[in-house]
């Protein structure tokens, strides 16, 4: 019980050194803070990135189709025939024919405030087409190849390339933003050795009379990995802070660029997570930075 | 007790703080290590605190040998000696109240003794009323009797004062030696090293004198001067 107590009384002390720490130095702690929430802000944006991407990756992925637009002559009786042999077709998740006459009503309606471009034009003078979508945008060039070898079809549009260049697009800048994430947390930790460096050089006095009254390594050098750690969930909570109110002006934002897109606000078990890890992240750099300066730096 | 055995000290820049010194302090002994400025009174305490090592010789406290001492056999001896340095050592951005507790705080001595402990020893060097004051707020001879009271309080028993009336007025080095004989019929072994030959005149007490960092003099009851 007594041992316990007095345990009880020796962690407490460390924690209020540790705490004391950080705020007797408060602009040193501030910069550490500061340079870890510009990790975090790293780290959001690279979440908060794979997220949308992934979406609308999703999205036009779902959305990539083959084109077939078949000649004049071709009878719907024929191309429905062809329908039911694509459905047939292993991979093949839709098939949605489109006669002339509902491809001139949907030409009629994207341009009924533009009536010049209607006058005159015969209801029949656009084709008839075949939409085919896939599981999968890998299946898509062989049904490309199916119309292109078939001589009903006159053209065959393919949206591959689109969706593919969008990928790489969204890869190279996921890569980016993971390598910009990595080199903050770099940054933060050599700021946090820096930071703790520092307090341990102005504390040198304090810290030899701690060793000559008999303090243990634990007792003088906890305290500090300690402050380091508290820099790491110092700028955890603010960037969450942050994070919570952008998302909702965000969001808003982004899906004006994508006005057909589906991209809902990531959720709050999403964002507890982000902050969660967010956490666990600051802690670590926080600690390895602080141990990192108590290993070079103090000599007890 | 405490044995010096043939100890030298040279420092890496050359010089000889101590040559060949050998002596015993028993338990409960008083002891004055005097001699004039670089004479190596302040290198033979660093020695018995181990904040340095002999380069030749022994120095062994309560059967230990200070030069093998290691991680907790070390702190175990720094546990039972306390040191009253000649610059005093306080903690400026800590009170008379929390320099004191330090002591105890790194032993892990719980809360509520170090509540108890802490304004008796004050009390005991009378300073009972300036316990949140800082060490800034106090004059020499109260922060020297605070230094006092902070190698005091975790009970050693061996106490070191380096110079300990060397920077204040004659009147608070009296009250200091008071406090040193208190301390010394408590049953707690007393070194002092000091160039103060009044007050080792005075009291007649067992003199060791250095010069040059070699003992030219060990006397039972010693005077100052040869």
């Amino acid at each position: 019980m007594f041992g316990t107590k007095r345990k009880e009384d020796m962690l407490r002390r460390i924690f209020r050194n540790a705490f004391s720490g950080v705020v007797r130095h408060a602009g040193l702690s501030l910069t550490s803070v500061l340079v870890i929430t510009l990790t975090f802000g790293a780290t959001s944006a690279l979440a908060l990135f794979a997220f949308g991407a992934d979406k609308i990756l999703d999205y036009y992925e779902s959305r990539a189709l083959v084109t077939a637009f078949f000649k004049d002559e071709v009878t719907e009786e024929q191309i429905l025939d062809l329908r039911e042999e694509l459905l047939r077709r292993p991979g093949v998740t839709e098939v949605t024919y489109t006669s002339k006459e509902e491809a001139f009503a949907i030409y009629s309606e994207r341009f009924k405030d533009r009536p010049e471009l209607l006058e005159g034009i015969p209801t029949n003078i656009l084709p008839a087409s075949l939409d085919v979508r896939t599981e999968s945008l890998d299946d898509l060039p062989e049904v490309a190849e199916f119309f292109e070898g078939n001589d009903l079809v006159e053209e065959v549009a393919f949206y591959q390339d689109v969706v593919e260049r969008f990928r790489n697009l969204v890869n190279v800048a996921r890569t980016s933003l993971l390598a910009l994430v990595l080199l903050f947390a770099a940054i933060s930790t050599v700021v946090v050795l820096i930071t703790v460096g520092l307090i341990i050089h102005s504390m040198e006095e304090e810290i030899e009379i701690m060793a000559l009254l008999g303090a243990t390594k634990t007792y003088i050098r906890l305290p500090f990995i300690i402050q380091g750690a508290t820099y790491g969930l110092l700028a955890a909570i603010i960037s969450g802070g942050i994070l919570t109110l952008a998302i909702p002006s965000l969001f808003p934002f982004i899906r004006s660029f994508f006005t057909n897109v589906p991209l809902p606000d990531p959720s709050v078990g999403f964002q507890l997570g982000l902050v969660g890890l967010e956490t666990l992240i600051g802690i670590l750099i926080g600690s390895l930075g602080s141990w990192l300066a108590v290993s070079r730096y103090l000599k007890v | 007790m405490i044995t010096f055995q043939e100890v030298s000290k040279q420092y890496p820049d050359g010089t000889v703080a101590l040559s060949q010194v050998t002596f015993e302090v028993s338990p409960g002994e008083f002891l004055f290590i005097v001699g004039p400025s670089g004479a190596g009174k302040t290198t033979l305490v660093k020695l018995l605190t181990r904040e340095e090592i002999p380069t030749e010789g022994e120095v062994v406290v309560s059967d230990r040998r200070l030069s093998d001492l290691r991680g907790n056999a070390l702190l175990q001896h720094r546990r039972e000696l306390g040191v009253v340095h000649q610059d005093y050592k306080l903690l400026a951005e800590k009170t008379a109240f929390e320099n004191v507790a330090l002591a105890l705080e790194v032993l892990g001595r719980p809360d509520s003794e170090i509540r108890e402990i802490v304004p008796h020893v004050l009390s005991l060097v009378g300073l009972e009323n300036r316990a949140t004051h800082f060490p800034s707020q106090l004059s020499g001879g109260e922060r020297q009797r605070l230094a006092f009271a902070r190698a005091l309080a975790p009970e050693p028993k061996v106490l070191v004062a380096d110079e300990p009336t060397g920077n204040i007025d004659p009147e608070s080095a009296w009250s200091a030696v008071r406090l040193l004989e208190k301390i010394n019929e408590m049953g707690t072994t007393v070194l002092v090293a000091t160039h103060a030959a009044g007050i080792v005149d005075k009291l007649g007490r067992r003199v060791i004198g250095l010069e040059g960092g070699r003992i030219v003099r060990d006397q039972k009851k010693g005077r100052y001067a040869a």
